[in-house]
């Protein structure tokens, strides 16, 4: 597991004629093993600050720092999760896996993580189903097997349980909080449903207009269903500072 | 809605057959002109056992065959080259252009006076009539490979190359599939209007040369033969389509032509 450490992360996009700060100086420390919520509005910088953690993007100034666990490190392995699947639809579940493990694992140690992760997310049944064959939340699954078999230094999720419905997200928000208590993993988890941050984060972080404005500690034991005792306070608390009625507790 | 074993697509050629044979027993119709369908079946019969009509077929699945193997090693590789540097296609964008709306068999002279009557000219016309729905369906299958996927081959650390192969590739097989069932018809009927002009064997010569001793019948039995293998081949590309594509439930279907 890594840490990471991003300084004066800057990104600036010139959108038909106009200058946009994507990302205005962002400086965020993220230890090993945490797991940070990052919440806001819509085009408030937050996927674009992922993307540039994973590599996807560069930024224009600014640095990002892994810290392995033997000292700095000057990359990281990811393991990434996106809003839709991405499944490749002419590979099998299991094809899709061995695709992420293609520079890191093969032959019987490949099998062996394919299959661990699809149990880690239920779906051991499906290693030869072709995606097309899936619902939306057990292919939303694959993608998250297929991240968590690379067993990633970082985990980076992108509104990965936005595009579920009600029930299936609340259900998979309960299995991915127990596969983090059974293997912790440094994570950032971008989204914009502040219930879901708060029930699965260490840190809630809320970013505006490119910029962080507040960091939030959740002191909440897991497991934390939606009716747990303090839960509803600290998605009050966070919703109103990301409407801007509370002062920054940053 | 369609099931297995439809048969309407049957409906209207044999009620058009039934038409016929009633046509011709009545005497309805001029025998010269459309002979009956016992006397075109007799034809056929005739040109069977004496191997005419197999030299014949023969003749010309082998220019259809040996030319689209030419066309797809043309064409594929090319659009693959175009389809991933862009500015290469801006430099033959002219050429192939007006390559494309010329029609095959205008350059049958010029073929003719530059290669002669032998199969060079008749298979670089089959390679000029299907190259251009093998290229533009492999091209446009390329370029609309998602971007999304592209972008997760990054995140998993994939190479160029095998960004190609594991999305590029598998996203532009059903342009390409389709390209080549497309191409394959194209070079059927180009190479037959190039057997009628210059040939002394294959289904088009078969035709013309019924047609110059007045056996309209044999023109039926060729014309027949040309529609059958036609059909013969398409069904196979769309079984080799349903097999190449197994995740695609309409991979039969590539073109959105039922079959």
């Amino acid at each position: 597991m890594y840490g990471l450490t991003i300084t004066g992360l800057r990104r600036r996009f010139d959108i038909s004629g106009r200058s946009i700060d994507a990302l205005d100086g962002i400086d965020l420390t993220i230890a090993s093993g945490e797991l940070l919520a990052v919440v806001g509005h819509s085009g408030c910088g937050k996927t674009t600050l992922l993307h540039h953690v994973a590599g996807l993007q560069r930024p224009d100034a600014g640095t990002i720092a892994f810290e392995g666990p033997d000292g700095p490190a000057a990359s990281a392995r990811f393991g990434m999760v996106f809003q839709e699947p991405r499944l490749m639809p002419w590979k099998t579940v299991r094809g899709n896996l061995e695709l992420a493990l293609k520079h890191i694992a093969s032959g019987a140690e490949a099998e062996s993580r394919i299959a661990d992760a699809l149990e880690t997310v239920g779906l051991a049944a499906f290693a030869d189903a072709w995606p097309h064959q899936l619902s939306g939340g057990m292919a939303q699954r694959v993608s998250l097997a297929r991240a968590l078999c690379r067993e990633p230094d970082i985990l980076l999720l992108d509104e990965p349980f936005g595009a579920l419905d009600a029930l299936t997200r609340s259900r998979i928000h309960g299995e991915f909080a127990a596969i983090r208590l059974r293997r912790p993993l440094t994570t950032i988890l971008v989204t914009h449903d502040i219930a879901e941050a708060v029930r699965l984060a260490d840190r809630v972080a809320i970013m505006q207009a490119g910029r962080l404005t507040a960091v939030f500690d959740i002191d909440l034991p897991h497991p934390r269903p939606l009716a747990a005792p303090g839960l509803a306070e600290e998605v009050a608390t966070i919703t109103a500072a990301v409407l801007g009625d509370t002062i920054s507790q940053a | 809605m369609r099931c297995k074993n439809d048969l309407r697509p049957a409906i209207l050629p044999l009620s058009v057959l039934a038409v016929w044979v009633i046509a011709s027993s009545a005497g309805l119709t001029n025998a010269y002109l459309l002979p009956s369908p016992g006397r075109i079946a007799e034809a056929a019969g005739e040109l069977l056992v004496d191997g005419e009509l197999l030299r014949h077929i023969v003749a010309s699945l082998w220019r259809v065959l040996f030319g689209f193997a030419l066309t797809a090693l043309l064409a594929l590789p090319l659009a693959f080259l175009t389809g991933i540097f862009a500015p290469l296609g801006g430099y033959l964008s002219w050429v192939l252009e007006a390559l494309r709306v010329t029609p095959p068999l205008a350059l049958v002279p010029l073929l003719i006076l530059w290669l002669g009557i032998g199969e060079a000219s008749k298979l670089t016309i089959v390679v000029l009539a299907s190259f251009f729905p093998v290229y533009m369906n492999a091209l446009a299958g390329i370029r609309e490979a998602d971007g999304k996927l592209i972008e997760l081959a990054r995140t998993l650390d994939l190479t160029r190359r095998e960004t190609a192969l594991h999305v590029l590739l598998p996203s532009a097989l059903p342009g390409i599939v389709n390209g080549l069932r497309l191409g394959f018809g194209y070079s059927w009927r180009a190479l037959v209007g190039a057997e009628l002009v210059a040939a002394s064997a294959g289904l088009g010569y078969l035709i013309i040369d019924a047609s110059e001793m007045a056996r309209t019948d044999r023109v039926f039995v060729g014309i027949f033969a040309i529609a059958a293998l036609g059909a013969l081949t398409d069904w196979l590309f769309r079984r080799a389509a349903a097999r190449l594509m197994p995740w695609r439930a309409d991979a039969g279907r590539v073109s959105g032509l039922e079959g």
